[in-house]
C-alpha cells in the first residue's frame, strides 16, 4: 500500500502510517488476517502496489498504533504487554499479538484495547468475541496456561456524557466489556475453518479463478429500512424494518388528514464496501458489479 | 567422513528391487550416517497428533535429516508397491513411508543419491574428489531448466527449489481427483509462495502443470 501525504502532516505520522514498526513475525497469518474476509486479503495482496491511502484519513488506525507504542511504557509487574504468540496448524504458522495479559495464580486474564464507538460497545460485536477467543486458544496452546477471562478495554471516541442515562450506554469514556469464552474445541474449529477459507481463496487467486464472495456479514450489510413519509415533510414519520408494519402505519397516517403518507424503501447497503473500509472496493468485482461505488 | 565422501559409497549391496523400483535399507543407511556424523538426527514432522499430512484421502509424510549440522527436509507421499497413493493409509503404511522418507532424506545428504538419479553406481572416487562439498545446481531463470550437470548438493537453494518443484509436478501426475489436486496445492502454499519469490520461472512451471491437470479434471468425461 502506498501512503500519500496530501495535507502535508508531519513526517513521523507518515512513518507510523507506513507501519514499518509492525511485523507479524515469521507467521503465515496473523489472527486479524485470519479473521478478515478472504476476498479482501487476496485483493489486498493482488493490488498492494495500487492501493493508495492518505495519511490524513488514517486518524483512528494511527491512534491505535500510537496506543500500542505508549503501552510499552506502562510496564507493570504481573502484566505482560504486546506479546506475540506463534503456533502451527497443518503446517501453517499463525500468530497473534495480545495487548495485555494479567498473570495471576488462577490463570491469565486477557485484555485487548479498542478505539471504538459507543454504539459498538452497546451492541454485540462478534468479531471481538472471535478475536479474543483465538488469543485464548493461543495462550492455552502455546503457553499451556489457563485463561480466566477475556475483556475489551474500549476507548470510546464519541463518548457523550449527556447520553449516560440511555440504557446500555457506557458510563465513562474508557469502558470494560466482558467477552464470552469458548472452549478450545470451538476455538480451534473456528481457526481451522478460517484457515481453510483463506487457503481456498488463495488457491483461486493462484489460478486466476473467481474469488469466493464476501458474505453479507463480512460486508456489514445494513437492514432494508421502510420509512413512512408524508408529502411536504422532509423527515420520516417513523421507520420500520418490516414492510407490512410500515404500510399499516402509512395507512393510519393518511387517515389523519394531514396529507397522504407513503412508504419509502431504503435498500440494504454493504457499508464496508460502499465506504471502502476494506480498502479494495475499486478492485472488487463483487462490489463493482453491484454499482455501489460512492 | 565428509558430505562428499557419502556420495561415493556404493550402496548396491544394501538395496532391494520391487516392481522395478530400488529400495535402500533404511537401517543400513542410518548406520552409515551415524558413522559419518555421530551427532546426526532425524525428525518426523507431525500435524496435530499425526505424523502425516492428509491430502484428500491420501497422505504425505515429512522428515528432516540433520547431518554435519545441515538440516534437509524431504517429503514423500504414502505409496503402495505400484508407486500409487494409498487411500486412507493405515499405521503400517505410514510407518513404511516414514522410513522410506528417512532414506530419501539421507540420500539428499549424499548417501545413495545416485539411485534417485537413476544411475547404477556412485561417482568414482576420482570424480568425487573434484566435487567440492558445496556445489550449485544452477537454474536458468528464463527457462526453468537446470544449466549443465546436476551437482549433488541438496543444501543449495536452487537444488532445494528444484526438488520441491519436481515433487509437486510428480505428485500432480498421480492424483485422482480435482479435490486431491487442490488439497495438495493448498497444503504447500507456504513453500509455493517462497518458490514464486525465489524462482518465478520454476513456480510458473509448477503452476502451469497444475492448471493443465485442473482443466483435465474439470472437463466432462466422454
Amino acid at each position: 500500500m502506498k501512503i500519500t501525504n496530501v495535507h502535508n502532516v508531519p513526517q513521523p505520522l507518515v512513518t507510523l502510517a507506513e507501519g514499518k514498526h509492525y511485523s507479524k513475525g515469521k507467521s503465515d497469518y496473523s489472527v486479524t488476517e485470519l479473521m478478515s474476509p478472504p476476498r479482501v486479503q487476496r485483493l489486498r495482496a493482488l493490488h498492494d502496489e495500487h492501493i493508495v491511502q492518505d495519511v490524513a484519513e488514517m486518524l483512528w488506525p494511527l491512534l491505535g498504533s500510537a496506543l500500542h507504542v505508549v503501552m510499552e511504557r506502562g510496564e507493570t509487574e504481573g502484566w505482560t504487554s504486546e506479546e506475540r504468540l506463534f503456533t502451527e496448524v497443518d503446517g501453517v504458522v499463525i500468530s497473534g499479538a495480545i495487548d495485555l495479559q494479567e498473570n495471576t495464580k488462577e490463570g491469565v486474564n486477557i485484555v485487548d484495547y479498542k478505539f471504538t464507538s459507543a454504539w459498538a460497545v452497546m451492541n454485540e460485536k462478534i468479531d471481538w468475541e472471535q478475536q479474543l477467543n483465538v488469543y485464548k486458544w493461543l495462550v492455552e496452546t502455546v503457553k499451556k496456561k489457563k485463561v480466566n477471562s477475556l475483556r475489551i478495554c474500549a476507548m470510546i471516541r464519541d463518548f457523550n456524557r449527556h447520553d449516560i442515562d440511555r440504557e446500555g450506554y457506557p458510563q465513562a469514556p474508557i469502558h470494560m466489556v466482558d467477552i464470552p469464552m469458548w472452549d478450545a474445541v470451538k476455538a480451534e474449529t473456528y481457526v481451522r475453518q478460517r484457515l481453510e477459507m483463506h487457503r481456498e481463496s488463495k488457491l483461486s487467486a493462484d489460478f486466476g479463478e473467481p474469488l469466493q464472495k464476501c458474505s453479507p456479514e463480512e460486508r456489514w450489510m445494513s437492514d432494508t429500512i421502510y420509512a413512512v413519509k408524508r408529502d411536504g415533510r422532509k423527515t420520516a414519520i417513523r421507520v420500520f424494518k418490516d414492510e407490512t408494519e410500515a404500510s399499516v402505519c402509512a395507512d393510519e397516517e393518511s387517515k389523519k388528514g394531514k396529507g397522504k403518507a407513503y412508504v419509502e424503501i431504503r435498500p440494504a447497503e454493504p457499508k464496508r464496501c460502499t465506504g471502502n473500509y476494506c480498502g479494495v472496493a475499486k478492485f472488487c468485482d463483487q462490489h463493482q458489479s453491484e454499482g455501489e461505488t460512492k | 567422513m565428509t558430505p562428499s565422501e557419502l556420495l561415493k559409497i556404493n550402496v548396491n549391496e544394501h538395496t532391494e528391487k520391487k516392481n522395478g523400483l530400488t529400495y535402500l535399507s533404511w537401517a543400513w543407511a542410518w548406520d552409515q550416517v551415524l558413522r559419518a556424523d555421530a551427532q546426526a538426527t532425524y525428525d518426523v514432522k507431525t500435524f496435530g497428533d499425526n505424523p502425516y499430512m492428509r491430502i484428500g484421502d491420501s497422505a504425505m509424510v515429512w522428515v528432516t535429516v540433520t547431518v554435519f549440522g545441515k538440516a534437509i527436509t524431504v517429503q514423500l507421499p504414502v505409496l503402495d508397491y505400484r508407486n500409487k497413493c494409498i487411500a486412507n493409509p493405515n499405521a503400517f503404511d505410514i510407518n513404511t513411508s516414514i522410513m522410506r522418507c528417512l532414506t530419501k532424506g539421507i540420500a539428499m545428504h549424499g548417501l545413495g543419491l545416485y539411485i534417485y538419479a537413476g544411475e547404477d553406481l556412485p561417482m568414482d572416487a576420482e570424480t568425487v574428489k573434484e566435487v567440492e562439498p558445496v556445489k550449485v545446481m544452477p537454474v536458468d531463470q528464463e527457462t526453468g531448466e537446470i544449466k549443465g550437470e546436476v551437482k549433488l548438493d541438496s543444501g543449495d537453494a536452487d537444488a532445494n527449489a528444484m526438488l520441491f518443484a519436481d515433487s509437486m509436478i510428480q505428485y500432480s501426475s498421480i492424483v485422482k481427483s480435482l479435490k486431491d489436486l487442490n488439497s495438495y496445492w493448498k497444503a504447500n502454499q507456504g513453500q509455493l509462495d517462497k518458490l514464486k519469490e525465489s524462482h518465478p520461472v520454476l513456480y510458473e512451471k509448477v503452476r502451469t502443470t497444475f492448471s493443465d491437470i485442473k482443466k483435465q479434471f474439470s472437463q466432462p468425461k466422454e
